[in-house]
């Protein structure tokens, strides 16, 4: 990981660290789009924006654009999840008490049409000791907030009823991701982006918990290529880190386990690394995540940024034509041009206001 | 994947680039393009099994457009097989097909072992640009990498450090060049297909096409749904970030040897663009050939259209035969197939005039009582024909060789909606308004159900002629000096049959030009005339 040195210019390299080069302005400028977005607009005032910007060919923009978003994340002290958290507990159990406990198409949610892409397991697990685990109780009071786990799984043994949100702080939802770090895991390192965002003033506590208000949307290759495509895009000074690297996506950044940035996987009927209901910003990776992103739910209130390639096959360029035309009865359209970055050319699509 | 982002961004902060097209002016090649859309021209396209022979003219064309190989390995076999009984080929498409078929094989002929300029024209090109500096690849049909390769090496051309670019994926995946030399036009589809980034997202200066004369790049290439290319006629291909400006240079390739003089009615044809033209899209007319039936009604074909045909006064197997449209002689009975019918559904048998009679007694009730109130009525509703009442009383006439109605379906619904004939109708099963049902009925009479359902036209055809010659006596008997003679053909064993019916050919004319959709109908001679 990088040290920080403020006085070596910051340099990229788009070859996974064979020839590097002062980081360019192309690279500020979708950086700086990140993280100067007005945030939660589309839930806020109803005016949510989908800017689309065509690229003359594949590159991990769509990435720069993400760490932006992060970086402002970071920066805000009310950016993490801890004032939903509890609440997320009582969507699982409602889940897992009515849905998934007594279903029998284990899972096909989209036979069963209940609404939720994965199973429920029923028990929450604590982020320092995964064994330790608390089952949902059908004591649970829905009505009255009022959560019910046991110690044993089917209602045995012992009861408990926590009342203080913050007890939920040590515990996640299996399959979920922990809120806090555990004990033995480091903070999120900043370092590399201090340098990158020089006015940035990290909120610490920010760098151990997670968040998920921002989704990466990737393309159909799957998650697997998109991070690789990240990973050859590398920052420098006096050590080097990727940009896969610096996106807090579960299970890239290696030494943590939180998230602050969830990604959603284009492929088939799309699908997320975790449980997601409070997105507010999508940023889209190519013409499949745009148009997976515009099909999908949990993403109505959420701005989108989608980076496409102008690069395709005739087939997907006319299904892009095609997805913006169907936009047009709620958006109006407006050129920004390319005032951006020379090659590139950005649209924005505005929701209508219905006076 | 390209790996300095930087420098093709940087590319685009001047706007200019340039496309030359080198146009290869041969002689021999635009004539023996001339001659394939000859052929193709008198086709039918509704038969399948014409549309074998487009679509061997169609690859031919198609590789001559975007290869570098011999003519002896490119068009010898290729031309020769257009056509798979050759010995019969004037017998079985008429003169015009076979005369440019034969003028197609005699220019192949002087070809052979002549070499293809668009190749000399890439080395020469390819030559001059690795004694300089400019980088380049060259964008062609990935079958075209090896032959040219092939060529490459003849010519003593070192082919370790050129690129080849075929589909987008090598496009995206390429670095920067100076410039891209392009084989052929720019299309969307066959082997001419071009990544439409090649334009909307350069990634050179300099485009070189080598194409030949007359060929030109389809205008819907270049799509982009964000940022669209337009072509203006000053020869500028323009976006918001980029900006082409295209320089056309005539390369002049002299020939020598004779080449056959084209038939009379091929003079016509010029050079324009050939794909576009075999791939149907365009909307050109096409050389038709009329059938005048009786009562002033004919009907076009394309001249290599398969008819069956009834000659009066002959033997059994002489009377009945299958000819093309061109080579029907005055006197004969074309057969003219109707929609699979069985006997308890009697509305779809060509002659069935059920409807026609309602409207046709309406129509002359509402022309005696007051025509002067009923003709402003008819136009006030938009059926604002020239020559109303003519028409009128020539569609009060009793059915004969069709049902006589207005040609267009929706003057029909306006003259049935002042008629007052606005009831639904049980109509095969179905209730629709009565218009529907009695614009079915003279559709039928007009031929054009056979458009609808051509899959079995061998089986059917092969049992038309079979019944018309088991029942050769009883037609040749019954028919009299009537103009039109209505059969059933059986087809299942079922109860189902193809009504037929064999109307009187009085006269056959070639020189008509028309669109495809007034093909195979039985229409107003009047009409037809606009076509001439």
């Amino acid at each position: 990981m990088l040290t920080l040195d403020l006085n070596t210019p910051m340099e990229i390299s788009e070859d996974a660290g064979q020839t590097w080069l002062e980081m360019p302005t192309w690279v500020r400028y979708f950086l700086d789009l990140g993280y100067r977005w007005p945030r939660n607009q589309g839930a806020l005032v109803n005016r949510k924006t989908i800017r689309i910007i065509s690229l003359p060919n594949k590159t991990p923009v769509a990435g720069l654009v993400a760490l932006g978003a992060v970086t402002a994340d970071y920066i805000n002290p009310k950016a993490n999840d801890k004032d939903r958290h509890f609440e997320t507990f009582f969507a699982y159990a409602r889940q897992y008490l009515i849905y998934c406990q007594n279903c029998n198409l284990r899972c096909q949610p989209e036979v069963r049409k209940c609404g939720y892409l994965q199973e429920a397991s029923g028990f929450l697990r604590h982020k320092d000791n995964r064994r330790t685990k608390w089952y949902i109780s059908r004591q649970t009071d829905f009505a009255a907030k009022i959560l019910r786990l046991t110690s044993k799984p089917n209602d045995c043994g012992a009861t408990l009823t926590p009342e203080n949100p913050e007890w939920s702080y040590d515990y996640y939802v299996d399959d979920g991701v922990p809120l806090h770090l555990s004990r033995s895991a480091e903070k999120i390192n900043v370092s590399a982006l201090a340098k990158i965002f020089p006015d940035a003033v990290f909120c610490s506590h920010n760098l151990s918990t997670s968040y998920s208000s921002i989704c990466f949307a990737g393309g159909a290759a799957g998650q697997i290529v998109t991070r690789a495509e990240m990973q050859s895009l590398m920052f420098k000074d006096n050590t080097f880190v990727s940009l896969a690297n610096l996106l807090p996506i579960y299970g890239w950044i290696d030494g943590t386990q939180l998230s602050r940035l969830i990604y959603y996987s284009s492929r088939g009927k799309g699908s997320f690394d975790q449980i997601s209901n409070s997105t507010n910003l999508v940023i889209a990776d190519g013409i499949d995540a745009l148009s997976a992103v515009l099909s999908e739910k949990r993403f109505k209130t959420a701005d989108v940024i989608a980076v496409v390639s102008r690069i395709n096959e005739r087939d997907k360029l006319e299904e892009l034509g095609a997805l913006i035309e169907n936009q047009s009865q709620w958006y109006d359209s407006h050129e920004l041009g390319a005032l951006g970055v020379p090659g590139c050319y950005e649209i924005e699509l505005r929701k209508r206001v219905v006076s | 994947m390209i790996k300095n982002t930087s420098l093709l961004f940087d590319t685009y902060t001047s706007l200019d680039r340039k496309i030359v097209r080198k146009e290869i002016e041969f002689p021999p090649i635009a004539e023996y393009r001339k001659s394939l859309i000859g052929i193709f021209q008198q086709l039918d396209r509704t038969d399948n099994r014409q549309d074998d022979v487009a679509q061997r003219i169609w690859s031919i064309i198609s590789k001559l457009q975007t290869s570098t190989a011999s003519f002896d390995k490119m068009l010898l076999d290729a031309t020769r097989n257009i056509f798979i009984s050759k010995e019969t080929i004037k017998e079985n498409w008429g003169y015009e097909i076979w005369a440019n078929y034969q003028r197609a094989n005699s220019i192949v002929d002087s070809l052979l072992g002549s070499a293809n300029p668009i190749l000399d024209c890439l080395i020469k090109c390819v030559t001059s640009l690795m004694a300089g500096e400019s980088s380049f690849a060259i964008y062609c049909p990935k079958e075209e990498v090896l032959e040219i390769k092939q060529s490459f090496g003849e010519a003593g051309i070192d082919i370790s450090q050129i690129n080849f670019l075929s589909t987008v994926a090598d496009y995206r995946k390429s670095s920067l060049f100076d410039i891209i030399i392009k084989i052929g036009p720019m299309r969307r589809q066959g082997r001419a297909r071009t990544a439409d980034a090649l334009l909307t997202s350069p990634k050179c200066k300099t485009i070189i096409q080598l194409i030949w004369e007359k060929s030109p790049d389809e205008s819907a290439h270049g799509y982009d749904p964000i940022v669209p290319v337009v072509r203006d006629e000053g020869g500028f291909i323009k976006s918001k970030i980029v900006n082409w400006v295209v320089e056309t240079e005539l390369v002049v390739v002299e020939w020598s040897k004779v080449i056959p003089p084209p038939t009379i009615e091929a003079l016509g044809i010029s050079l324009s663009d050939d794909l576009t033209l075999l791939s149907g899209e365009s909307r050109e007319f096409r050389s038709a050939v009329l059938l005048s039936l009786y009562d002033g009604y004919g009907i076009l074909f394309a001249p290599a259209t398969k008819l069956v045909v009834f000659n009066l006064n002959q033997e059994e197997t002489g009377a009945s035969d299958v000819c093309s449209a061109a080579t029907i002689k005055p006197g004969s009975f074309i057969a003219i197939v109707g929609a699979y019918t069985v006997d308890l559904d009697e509305n779809s048998l060509v002659g069935s005039d059920r409807f026609s009679i309602i409207w046709k007694q309406k129509l002359v009730e509402a022309d005696k009582s007051n025509s002067s109130e009923f003709y402003h009525k008819l136009q006030k509703n938009g059926l604002d024909l020239w020559g109303l009442r003519s028409a009128i009383k020539h569609w009060m006439q009793p059915t004969s060789t069709v049902i006589h109605a207005p040609q267009k379906k929706a003057h029909f619904e306006i003259l049935c909606r002042v008629l007052g004939l606005t009831t639904q109708v049980n109509y095969q099963n179905n209730n629709i308004p009565f218009w529907r049902a009695a614009w079915d009925e003279i559709s039928i009479s007009r031929g054009e159900a056979i458009l609808e359902g051509m899959h079995n036209a061998d089986i059917i055809e092969s049992k038309v002629l079979q019944a018309l010659r088991n029942f050769n006596a009883d037609i040749q008997s019954e028919i009299g000096d009537s103009n039109k003679y209505l059969l059933k053909v059986p087809f299942d064993g079922v109860g189902g049959y193809f009504p037929v019916t064999l109307h009187k050919v009085l006269e056959v004319e070639s020189g008509y030009r028309a669109p495809d959709a007034e093909f195979r109908k039985i229409l107003q001679l009047e009409f037809i005339q606009l076509w001439q």
